[in-house]
C-alpha cells in the first residue's frame, strides 16, 4: 500500500472518533488509545487463510450512519419478553420486562453505560479480550458504535432469554460494522444470550467485525449462543472471550454460516478454581466461503473443565479450518479438558481441515482429543437413494444426520431453530 | 397398475475396465420367485448393484427393462420410484438419522408432493410391521443401521421392503449370516408380499432360505453369465453335488 494513501486512511479513522463529541472524555481517550497505534496492529494471521490478497485495508469505512429499518420478518422473529434490536449498530427497538427490570437486570447501549456504569466499563472493557490484539479487534475498540451492555446483579436468575437481533444494511456509504457486547453476570446469577448477526445482500465489499466479551463472576452461569448469516460479500472478523471465575459456566454455542471470509478467535479463560467451559460450534460453508476458527480454553486453575465440540460442514469450493487448543497451565491440577472436532465436505472442490492441539503443563490432568474430516460417504448415498430419495434429499439427510447429535445438544428451542434454519438455508444455496 | 415385468437382456457389465457380467439374461415378472445362486464372485451383487444404479459399475452392452421402460436411464432414486427394491448385501450405517425418520422420508419421496403420508398412518402401519417381523419398537428411535448386529440389518432390510411395498425386491444375500429363526422371520416377510404384483430375484449362496420360499425358478450364475435354468429341485440338486457339478457340466459342451 502507498504510504500517503495509507496516512490519509489512519487520519480518516481518526477523526470518526474525535466527532463523538458526546462521549465522556476517558472513553474518547481509550478509543484513541487504538486509533494512534493502528499501525502496530496486524490482520490476523492465519497459515490455511491468507488475508493478503484482500486489500483489507481499502474497504472504506462507514463514516455517516443513515437510520435504516430492519425488515419486518426479520423483526417478528424476535419472540421474548427481553430483547435488543440493532440495525447498523444503533439501537432501534429494546424490551425489558417489567420483572426484569424490577429484578435489577440491565441492558443499555455500551455507550449509555459509559456514563452510568463508568466503573464496571473501565474495569472490563477491552480486559477480557486477550493481548495481542489484531487490527479488526483495534478497529472494533475505536469505532464501534451504540454497542451493548448487559449487567446481572449478584444472585439473579433470568430465565427469559435475552435475544439481540443485529441487522446490517451495507450500501455505498455504510462499509463497516463494529458491533460490540459486554456482559457482566454478577455472583451466583444466571442468563442466556442468543445473538443472531443478519444483513442485507450488498454485493460491494465491507467490513464486519464483532467484539464479544463476557465476565463470569464466581458460581455465575452464562449461556451465550450466536448465529451469523452476514452476505457473502461480507469479510467477517469474530472474537469472544470469557474469563470464568470460581465455580461459574460459560457455554458458548455458536453457528457461523455467512461471510465471505470468517476469521474468528474465540478464547475463554478458567480463571479459578471449578470453572467451567462447554464451547460448540457449527460452522457451514458453500460457494468461495473461507472459515477459519481459532478457539482455545486456557485453565488457568485446578478442577476447571472445558469441552470443545466443533461440526462443520463444506460445499461447493468452501474452506474451513478450526484449530481447538485445550491450554491446560501449571499448577491447574485435576482439571479435565476435551474437544472434539468433525467435518464433512460434500463436493471434491471443497475442504475442511481440522487440528485439535492440547497444551498441558501439569500432570495431574485429564486431557483428550479427536478430529476426523471426510468426504460424504457416497455408499451411505446411493442406499438412501436406493429407497427413493433423490441426491439432494439424501444429501440433505446426510447432513442433517451429520450435525444432529450436536445441533440436538444445543438448550433452547430459538438458538436449535435458528441454527437448523441456517443449515437448511445453505443446503439450498 | 399392470404386473411388473423386469427384463435383463444381454447385460454385459465391468468394473475399471474389468469385465464382471458377461450376457446376463432373465425375465422376472410380478407373482414370481426367482432365485439367482452360484458360487463367489460370479457377479450376483454385481448383477444386483447394477440393477439400482450403483455408480461403480459400467454398463458396456445390453438392456434392462421395467415394463418395458429403459431403467439403465434413471437415476437410482427414480428406480426406486418406478418400483425396484434392492436389499443391500452390507446395507450403510446413516448416523443421526432414525430409522422412522429415514422411512418416513422415503416413503413420502415416493408418493411425491401434497400426498404425504400422515404421521399416524406412517406410525400405525411401522408398529403393525415390526410386530410382524418381531423387532423391538425402540428399533424405530435408533440410527439407520448404527450400532446394528448383522442379523439386525438384515431384519431392517425387510423391514424397509414392506414399507415401501415395492414391485421388484432384490434380495441380496439377505440370509447371509443369519440364524435358522432369523431366517424364518425374513422368509415370512418376503412371502407376506408374495401377489401378482410383487416379484423376487433373491440372490443366495444356500440353498436353506429356498426351502422356505420356494422360488419359482432357479438360475445358476458362473463367471458372470447364467448358465443354467430349472425348477426348485435344480437347488437341491446343487446343494448335493456342489457348482463343480456345473462348471464340469459346461467345460464337456464346449465343442
Amino acid at each position: 500500500m502507498n504510504m500517503s494513501t495509507d496516512v490519509n486512511w489512519l487520519e480518516n479513522v481518526r477523526s470518526l472518533t474525535l466527532d463523538r463529541q458526546e462521549e465522556p472524555q476517558w472513553l474518547r481517550n481509550w478509543r484513541l488509545s487504538f486509533l494512534d497505534n493502528l499501525s502496530d496492529y496486524a490482520w490476523p494471521k492465519r497459515q490455511k487463510t491468507p488475508l493478503r490478497e484482500r486489500q483489507l485495508d481499502q474497504i472504506p469505512l462507514t463514516e455517516e450512519f443513515r437510520d435504516t429499518s430492519v425488515p419486518l420478518a426479520d423483526l417478528h422473529s424476535i419472540e421474548s419478553p427481553l430483547h435488543v434490536v440493532f440495525a447498523n449498530d444503533r439501537v432501534v427497538e429494546q424490551g425489558v420486562s417489567p420483572e426484569a427490570q424490577e429484578r435489577g437486570l440491565v441492558i443499555l447501549s455500551l455507550r449509555q453505560a459509559a456514563t452510568q456504569y463508568e466503573l464496571d466499563l473501565k474495569e472490563w472493557l477491552g480486559q477480557i479480550v486477550s493481548a495481542p490484539l489484531n487490527k479488526a479487534e483495534a478497529l472494533n475498540a475505536g469505532l464501534w458504535d451504540h454497542g451493548l451492555f448487559i449487567k446481572v446483579p449478584d444472585g439473579v436468575d433470568i430465565q427469559d432469554p435475552l435475544l439481540v437481533l443485529h441487522y446490517g444494511h451495507f450500501d455505498n456509504e455504510v462499509t463497516s460494522l463494529f458491533p460490540r457486547t459486554l456482559i457482566i453476570a454478577g455472583i451466583n446469577s444466571r442468563i442466556t444470550v442468543i445473538e443472531r448477526y443478519i444483513s442485507n445482500d450488498f454485493e460491494g465489499k465491507s467490513l464486519f467485525s464483532n467484539v464479544v466479551e463476557i465476565m463470569a463472576k464466581e458460581g455465575a452461569q452464562v449461556h451465550y449462543g450466536s448465529v451469523q448469516n452476514l452476505s457473502n460479500h461480507t469479510e467477517v472478523f469474530v472474537t469472544r472471550s470469557a474469563v470464568v471465575n470460581k465455580d461459574a459456566h460459560v457455554d458458548w454455542n455458536i453457528g457461523e454460516f455467512g461471510g465471505n471470509v470468517t476469521i474468528a478467535r474465540d478464547h475463554t479463560r478458567l480463571a479459578e478454581a471449578g470453572a467451567q467451559s462447554a464451547h460448540t460450534m457449527v460452522f457451514f460453508g458453500s460457494g468461495h466461503q473461507r472459515q477459519d476458527f481459532d478457539t482455545e480454553i486456557i485453565h488457568g486453575a485446578p478442577y476447571s473443565t472445558s469441552r470443545i465440540t466443533a461440526k462443520g460442514v463444506m460445499k461447493d469450493k468452501g474452506r474451513s479450518a478450526f484449530h481447538g487448543i485445550t491450554n491446560i497451565e501449571h499448577g491447574a491440577v485435576r482439571s479435565d479438558g476435551r474437544q472434539k472436532e468433525q467435518t464433512l465436505m460434500l463436493s471434491d472442490q471443497s475442504r475442511a481441515d481440522a487440528v485439535p492441539s492440547l497444551l498441558i503443563n501439569d500432570n495431574d490432568v485429564y486431557a483428550a482429543h479427536s478430529a476426523s474430516a471426510g468426504p460424504i460417504d457416497q455408499l451411505a448415498l446411493f442406499y438412501l437413494m436406493a429407497r427413493g430419495l433423490s441426491e439432494e434429499e439424501a444429501t440433505r439427510l446426510y447432513v442433517h444426520g451429520f450435525l444432529a447429535p450436536v445441533v440436538d445438544a444445543i438448550p433452547g428451542l430459538i438458538l436449535r431453530n435458528s441454527v437448523w434454519e441456517s443449515v437448511e438455508r445453505k443446503l439450498r444455496a | 397398475m399392470p404386473a411388473p415385468v423386469l427384463e435383463i437382456k444381454d447385460l454385459h457389465v465391468s468394473i475399471d475396465d474389468k469385465p464382471i457380467l458377461k450376457g446376463v439374461n432373465l425375465t422376472v415378472k410380478g407373482g414370481e420367485f426367482h432365485a439367482v445362486m452360484g458360487p463367489n464372485g460370479t457377479g450376483k451383487t454385481s448383477l444386483a448393484q447394477t440393477l439400482m444404479g450403483h455408480p461403480r459399475y459400467q454398463v458396456t452392452r445390453g438392456e434392462v427393462l421395467l415394463d418395458g421402460q429403459d431403467v439403465l436411464k434413471m437415476k437410482t432414486d427414480i428406480r426406486a420410484k418406478a418400483g425396484l427394491f434392492l436389499a443391500m448385501q452390507y446395507p450403510s450405517e446413516i448416523s443421526g438419522v432414525t430409522t422412522a425418520n429415514f422411512l418416513r422420508t422415503a416413503i413420502n419421496a415416493r408418493r411425491g408432493e401434497g400426498n404425504q403420508i400422515s404421521l399416524k398412518e406412517f406410525r400405525d402401519k411401522l408398529d403393525e410391521t415390526m410386530r410382524f417381523l418381531d423387532m423391538d419398537p425402540k428399533f424405530a428411535n435408533r440410527y439407520v443401521n448404527e450400532g446394528f448386529s448383522g442379523g439386525e440389518k438384515k431384519r431392517n432390510e425387510i423391514l424397509q421392503m414392506l414399507m415401501l411395498e415395492p414391485r421388484i425386491a432384490i434380495l441380496d444375500e439377505i440370509d447371509s449370516g443369519l440364524d435358522i429363526d432369523a431366517i424364518k422371520v425374513v422368509a415370512k416377510g418376503v412371502q407376506s408380499l408374495r401377489s401378482p404384483d410383487f416379484g423376487v430375484l433373491l440372490i443366495t449362496h444356500y440353498q436353506r432360505i429356498l426351502s422356505y420360499l420356494k422360488p419359482d425358478v432357479v438360475h445358476i450364475m458362473i463367471d458372470g453369465r447364467v448358465v443354467k435354468s430349472g425348477d426348485f429341485h435344480l437347488a437341491e440338486e446343487m446343494e448335493v453335488k456342489g457348482y463343480e457339478w456345473v462348471r464340469n457340466e459346461l467345460l464337456n459342451q464346449v465343442p
